[in-house]
């Protein structure tokens, strides 16, 4: 029988066996999205990919984005629970389960898009039957399941020592069928020394194991675009940016699903703000890599002046692409500013009338509104009376006077970013929320930036537009619905904190506060016996 | 004429990489590889709870794993 602690077995297992009305209700709202989604994808299935707004040569839309998005943000769970288990850092115990959690779900939801953007799933068994190695698309169908089983087979282990703690912690008014499936789960886990050590050997081989399969997949997935000669793609630090725009976007979403972990099973107690500093700078780091990757990138067509390339380029800095590549660079300075900034701010500021919350939210709506106003999306292409087919799709360079209206607007957001500065210093978590939503949609769009633009603008065709259709949207909406109502049952039946780790943490930490550590041995010089003073001569 | 194709070995490899159906064999053995593996390890790991120790434990510590 294995024992459990009081707190963790109110905090930890209770909450497992009752369900509010808030629970069923999102159950509920989840599952029409869901739904919808999949009367959509019949639909789609029925009529073809005419439903959507795919076509040649754009035959990579939504789907794609999605599948490099969720590929992406299933790195967190790789790197936070391997590397972090690795190095030995403490704060990661409370966040393992979830990030874990993340990376299987998200690469199941990846896999679904490909199966989305096919158009006809029953090919899929082509690949296998007339796969070539030569392909990069076979060597990612090999990575992603290579990567999926070693997720899933790392959240397993990590979990048995809990099935155990389930089974024999079990509450004597639970339903006979998930004490049955607890016991089967918990493959006869005792909890002996012996068994103990076995599985830290496992843990730690896996753990070295999965980090290069993980940066594997993400740099084969990019593979698939940079092994073709499309302009844009055809590069080689699209692998090193895919894995650095994963391990970014991983670590905002794992961070807004650790909050609402937090949130809804009331677990401050063992999310503490230690975890959201480390967190943070995490994300600060990650922002500044990413900052470097995206200039670098765009640096090379620059200099390249290439003629296939540059109209994709120039697609993204004014034509039909700028809303969403300024969307991007615009969510991600927010998100950097957001996380840093704050730290510089004195308290003994805060009296100062440019700092006041209000005025942050008057100048922000302003711009916002400005900015909408100003530069509707789309449509500056179509106010050039051109006869060029080229400058239709990238329109033309920038006016000095939309320049300068530009700059005032963002002169405007700088107002409000300054005037914020007081508030998100008082406010930490809800600082870091905001650059994580910030980084998640910026990280979509970046996936965007890279998919479409291209896509747009191939080799012997000028120019293409791709707008994605009532059916691709909700299909987007059904994989995210359905990301969330699998994260919502899987912590329904199992602890979203790992109790195992956890106790040891505490354990550990408790042992090492009864240490004295001795002060440092003093450097400065012991002072001198001879001194000259005046008089005594 | 020393040209490679006329080597056994780079037509061997020719053949390796333009096959159709070699990819999925290989996606298969990888696959069945991994699963051998992780299913393996499962069972080692179950099988520790037949070593002759009395004393269990619901967590580790560095000193119960000789750390």
């Amino acid at each position: 029988m294995l024992r459990v602690d009081p707190r963790d077995k109110t905090q930890l297992i209770d909450p497992l066996f009752r369900a509010g009305p808030g629970f069923w209700i999102t159950v509920a709202v989840l599952l029409v999205v869901i739904g919808w989604g999949a009367f959509m994808y019949v639909r789609q299935l029925v009529f073809g990919l005419t439903t959507t707004g795919l076509q040649r040569p754009v035959y990579w839309g939504i789907y794609m984005v999605n599948f490099i998005f969720l590929i992406g943000v299933s790195m967190a769970g790789t790197l936070v629970s391997a590397a972090l288990h690795l190095t030995g850092v403490n704060w990661r115990r409370p966040i393992t389960r979830v990030a874990e959690t993340v990376t299987v779900f998200g690469l199941l939801i990846a896999g679904l898009q490909v199966i989305m953007d096919m158009g006809r799933p029953d090919r899929m068994l082509l690949m296998f039957l007339y796969g070539r190695l030569q392909s990069p698309l076979l060597w990612d169908v090999a990575s992603l399941s290579t990567y999926i089983l070693a997720s899933m087979f790392a959240l397993y282990i990590s979990l048995l020592p809990d099935l155990g703690i389930l089974r024999d912690n079990y509450p004597v008014d639970g339903p006979a069928w998930r004490r049955y499936l607890y016991t089967i789960l918990a493959l006869g886990w005792r909890g002996n020394r012996e068994q103990w050590r076995r599985l830290e050997k496992v843990i730690r081989a896996t753990s070295i194991a999965i980090i290069p399969i993980g940066v594997s997949l993400h740099t084969v997935t990019s593979w698939i675009l940079s092994t073709t000669v499309q302009p844009g793609w055809h590069s080689t630090i699209l692998g090193p940016y895919f894995v650095v725009g994963a391990i970014f976007s991983g670590i905002a979403l794992l961070f807004l699903l650790i909050i609402a972990l937090r949130q809804v099973y009331g677990l401050s107690y063992y999310i503490s703000p230690v975890l959201y500093r480390g967190l943070g700078w995490f994300l600060v780091v990650m922002s500044i890599t990413w900052f470097y990757f995206t200039y670098t990138e765009h640096l090379t067509q620059v200099a390249g002046q290439q003629e296939a390339e540059f109209p994709v380029l120039a697609s993204k800095l004014w034509g039909r692409d700028a809303a969403t590549f300024w969307g991007m660079v615009g969510l991600m300075v927010i998100a950097f500013w957001v996380l840093i900034l704050p730290h510089f701010f004195r308290d003994s500021w805060r009296t100062a009338s440019v700092f006041q919350p209000r005025l942050a939210l008057t100048t922000a709506t302003v711009s916002v509104l400005s900015f909408a106003i100003l530069f509707v999306p789309g449509a500056k292409p179509f106010l050039i009376n051109a006869t060029d087919t080229l400058l239709m799709d990238v329109g033309a360079v920038p006016t000095n006077t939309e320049l300068m209206i530009s700059l005032v607007v963002a002169g405007l957001v700088l107002l409000a970013g300054i005037s914020a500065l007081g508030w998100l210093k008082r406010n930490p978590i809800a600082a870091t929320i905001i650059a994580s939503v910030c980084v998640v949609i910026g990280m979509w769009l970046e996936r965007w930036n890279i998919i479409v633009p291209t896509m747009g603008h191939p080799h012997l065709i000028r120019w293409s537009s791709y707008t994605p259709t009532v059916t691709e949207w909700s299909l987007l909406a059904g994989s995210f619905a359905l990301f969330a109502f699998l994260f919502l049952i899987f912590f329904k039946l199992f602890p979203p904190v790992s109790i195992w780790e956890v106790t040891e943490g505490r354990v550990i930490d408790h042992a090492l506060a009864q240490i004295e550590v001795p002060m440092p041995e003093s450097s400065t010089p012991a002072q001198r016996r001879w001194r000259v003073t005046r008089g005594r001569m | 004429m020393n040209f490679p194709m006329d080597n056994p070995f780079f037509q061997f490899l020719f053949w390796l990489l333009n096959t159709p159906g070699i990819g999925g064999i290989a996606v298969g053995l990888i696959g069945l590889i991994s699963v051998s593996i992780y299913a393996s390890s499962l069972y080692w790991i179950a099988r520790g709870a037949r070593a002759d120790e009395v004393d269990t434990y619901a967590y580790p510590t560095p000193t119960l794993l000789d750390h």
